[in-house]
């Protein structure tokens, strides 16, 4: 075995340029598998925080018939107690509560529909980032009297300005049509037109002010140090407090997910794309190798040595270069995406610059999971195996007499 | 010229197994190629036509104040004439829908809720979007026969069951009250909650006459025989129409962000190419840079016994080129059939999916693209990679020294 050994590693080096061939196919073939699951996994983990931290957040406590029925007499009856516990809860890394009803709005041109999201200024600020969408005028503690934000196309809808006045009706909790006025001082964009036609954002004092005469909340949003905690936390809050439903980000928002999932699926497919085309690479540059090599073969075996050493002659020889590759293209493969990491690719050069101008980054940050590391170590050394294997069995086949004449 | 072609010809059968793990390498280096981005365009486009006839329609025909002010002053006059007009050359037109869309208030016996009232045609609203398989309960309205089907979520608010009575009261065209009494003749679940909780669906008739806008509507929404059509049909109403009164508009300019979404998921799934470019790469050069070195005696001792080394270059680079081609065409054919089955036998994507994606109406599959333009990129690309490659042997040809070479 000893010996065997040895032979290969010799016969390893004895073809610098043979073997540079085959460490630079399996090198490659594990860095693309590793950058392909990285920028994925970046790719679906930017959207996604775009999407949760704007608004959705992590987890979102109601009353368990809000969401169907969205009748502000159905806001959740302890409140304190439960902002009391998420105060004092590890995993939460800040909450807000809001103050949520469907309105007319009416602006002296016309009247559309509307949701309006009343906010605490100052935890919606420290939960989401929801404020940055702001494109002109001054967020709602900017200190004017009965602020609102509207959408960028609402307001063109309605054919304000900032300054402009606008009235909405909406049901108080006695079940009846109230009005309040208030004054333009923002206007947002977001991603989605849709969403900006139908929000609006007024502070949640005021809105509590023309539809109870208690201080209620219909909505508690909460961010998380980690999102994979978003079950536990559901779990517990529903458990613990009665009257209340807490849903985790998938439950609120399937489109949220069809996204996540659908991005998991399209880098499973390209993965395996990928993964073959290195296969069939890895094989053709080992075929030929060894075709090269049948005369060599041939005399060793002519001089007296086995058939099974041949072969696992061979076979070490793939191994040890597929180890050396592995490592060589781990150690690549991980640099870069730390490189990248930091950095980012920049999709712009692409046609990913248009993006920007809604908000999205066109730069992709890379991020690795140590499983997507197995996974792709694991299939490129069976395949590099393998793929070694058929033209080892080849070899055996092999009559000494014929080849050495060639 | 002949004579090379002929050693060029000779030299690539003389080792057909050689020869063929080249072409080989080649050939699945396009077939991989071809495959990803068939697989990816056919995703989208499969999007596309997703969103596009869930949210908005194709194209859509208004007047040109409606998208700044969409105000049933804002209608625009409808005849049966218009939609023979519009027809001219109707081979890329699938059909069209007629429509008017306004925000009321909907009552029930205690309750009022904002509701959003579509006056439609109820074949055109099924061949875009599959409308009657939404509902839930009763059945569809007639023509003209006076009832409504609202969305599940709206009518629990109001606390309606088929056989109530909603009141839509808003404003029609000119400031004329618009108050009307419709019978729940159904109920729909729409899968937007939104939506859910505000549509109602009423007959264009009951609606024109609601609202008091005999023959008018407010948007006319124009499906293609296929997406790619639709630029073609737009541009095609837009010169058919004499009325400059009236805009078109199409999915890019009414859904920019699904545009800006693909166009971002467009430039993933290059970095994705390139990253495949790369593996294919290394998989035909590994395949080149061997056979070159398998061969170097034999280029050893072709030089030594006189031949000139830009003849034989020339010799190995026409050799590398016809491999080269074989595995470009042989690729191309076989992509062609694999692309082919997937066309027809679409990726189906995991039931959890499937069970999300039914409630919108959507298939959870993956289909390729069959197009021309991706055969014929991919195949080039791949064609160019190919012959930079092939490079090498030429390169090794010119630098080789004649006595090391011999004695390997």
């Amino acid at each position: 075995m000893n010996m065997l050994l040895s032979i290969s590693w010799r016969n390893i080096w004895r073809h610098p340029a043979r073997s540079g061939v085959l460490l630079g196919a399996i090198i490659a073939g594990l860095w693309a598998g590793i950058m392909v699951s990285a920028l994925t996994n970046g790719w679906v983990q930017q959207r996604f925080d775009n999407l949760i931290q704007d608004e959705l957040t992590h987890v979102q406590i109601h009353h368990p018939d809000f969401l169907t029925e969205r009748e502000p007499w159905l806001f959740i009856e302890n409140a304190d107690e439960i902002l009391a516990f998420l105060e004092n809860d590890e995993r939460i890394l800040s909450y807000t509560p809001r103050l949520l009803s469907d309105a007319m709005i009416q602006s002296p041109l016309t009247a559309s529909g509307v949701q309006i999201r009343g906010v605490d200024t100052e935890s919606e600020k420290q939960t989401t980032t929801f404020h940055e969408n702001l494109i002109e005028g001054a967020y709602l503690d900017a200190g004017f009297r009965n602020p609102i934000l509207l959408g960028a196309q609402l307001a063109e809808k309605l054919n304000v300005e900032i300054g402009h006045r606008v009235v909405m009706s909406f049901q108080n909790l006695d079940n009846d049509i109230t009005s309040g006025a208030f004054n333009v001082t923002g206007i947002f964009q977001t991603a989605s037109s849709p969403y900006d036609e139908r929000h609006v954002f007024v502070r949640s004092e005021d809105l509590n002010e023309l539809i109870a005469n208690q201080t209620i909340y219909h909505e508690i949003a909460i961010m998380l140090f980690d999102e994979s905690m978003s079950d536990s936390l559901t779990m517990d809050l529903n458990h613990r407090f009665d009257g209340i439903a807490a849903e985790s980000w998938y439950e609120l928002s399937p489109e949220l997910r069809y996204i996540t999932d659908m991005g998991g699926s399209m880098t499973f497919y390209i993965m395996v794309i990928i993964m073959l085309a290195l296969a069939f690479g890895i094989l053709n540059t080992m075929l030929m190798a060894i075709f090269e090599r049948m005369r060599e073969l041939g005399m060793l075996m002519a001089v007296g040595m086995s058939k099974l050493r041949v072969f696992l002659m061979i076979m070490l020889e793939s191994v040890i270069l597929t180890l050396t590759g592995a490592i060589a293209g781990l150690i690549i493969a991980h640099l870069n995406v730390n490189y990248l990491g930091k950095t980012g690719l920049d999709l712009s050069g692409v046609g990913g610059e248009s993006m920007a101008e809604f908000g999205y980054d066109a730069i992709v940050y890379p991020v690795a999971v140590s499983n997507d590391y197995v996974t792709t170590i694991v299939i490129v050394i069976i395949t590099a195996v393998l793929a070694s294997v058929y033209p080892a069995i080849k070899a055996l086949r092999l009559n000494p007499a014929d080849v050495v004449r060639d | 010229m002949s004579i090379y072609l002929k050693l060029a010809w000779r030299n690539i059968w003389r080792n057909k197994r050689r020869t063929l793990i080249t072409v080989s390498s080649i050939m699945f280096a396009v077939v991989f190629a071809l495959f990803l981005e068939s697989i990816e365009r056919g995703a989208h486009d499969l999007m596309v036509e997703n969103m596009t006839r869930f949210h908005t329609g194709f194209i859509r025909v208004q007047d040109f104040r409606y998208e700044d002010e969409p105000s049933l002053d804002n209608a625009f006059r409808y005849a049966h004439s218009f939609s023979e007009a519009i027809r001219v050359n109707d081979d890329q037109i699938d059909f069209s829908i007629p429509r008017i869309e306004t925000f009321m208030l909907a009552a029930g016996a205690e309750q009022t809720r904002g509701a959003m009232v579509l006056g439609t045609d109820l074949e055109g609203e099924h061949k875009l979007n599959n409308l009657k398989d939404r509902l839930t309960e009763g059945r569809f309205f007639e023509s003209g026969d006076g009832t409504a089907v609202m969305g599940e979520g709206l009518a629990g608010r109001l606390d309606l069951a088929v056989g109530d009575t909603v009141i839509l009261l808003g404003q029609g065209r000119f400031g004329m009250t618009a108050a009307g009494m419709f019978e729940v003749a159904g109920l729909i679940k729409h899968p937007m909650r939104d939506m859910n909780n505000q549509l109602v669906y009423i007959s264009l008739p009951d609606a024109q006459w609601l609202l008091s806008a005999e023959n008018h509507i407010t948007s006319l929404l124009v499906t293609p025989t296929h997406v790619s059509y639709t630029d073609a049909v737009a541009e095609e109403i837009r010169s058919g129409l004499d009325n400059d009164e009236l805009r078109i508009l199409t999915w890019p300019e009414m859904m920019p962000e699904l545009l800006e979404a693909l166009k971002f998921d467009r430039a993933g799934s290059r970095v994705m190419m390139g990253i495949l470019y790369v593996v294919i790469g290394f998989g035909i050069f590994g395949t080149i840079l061997t056979m070159t070195m398998e061969r170097l005696r034999e280029f050893g001792i072709l030089l030594s016994v006189g031949m000139h080394r830009l003849k034989l270059a020339l010799v190995v680079f026409i050799e590398t080129i016809i491999i080269s081609f074989l595995g470009v065409i042989s690729g191309t054919v076989l992509g062609f059939f694999v692309v082919l089955y997937f066309y027809f036998n679409p990726i189906v994507l995991g039931e959890e999916m499937e069970n999300m994606l039914q409630e919108w109406g959507m298939e959870a599959i993956m289909p390729a693209a069959l197009a021309p333009d991706i055969f014929l990129w991919q195949g080039l690309v791949i064609l160019i990679m190919t012959t930079v490659i092939c490079f090498y042997p030429t390169i090794k040809i010119f630098t080789l020294n004649i006595l090391d070479s011999a004695r390997t």
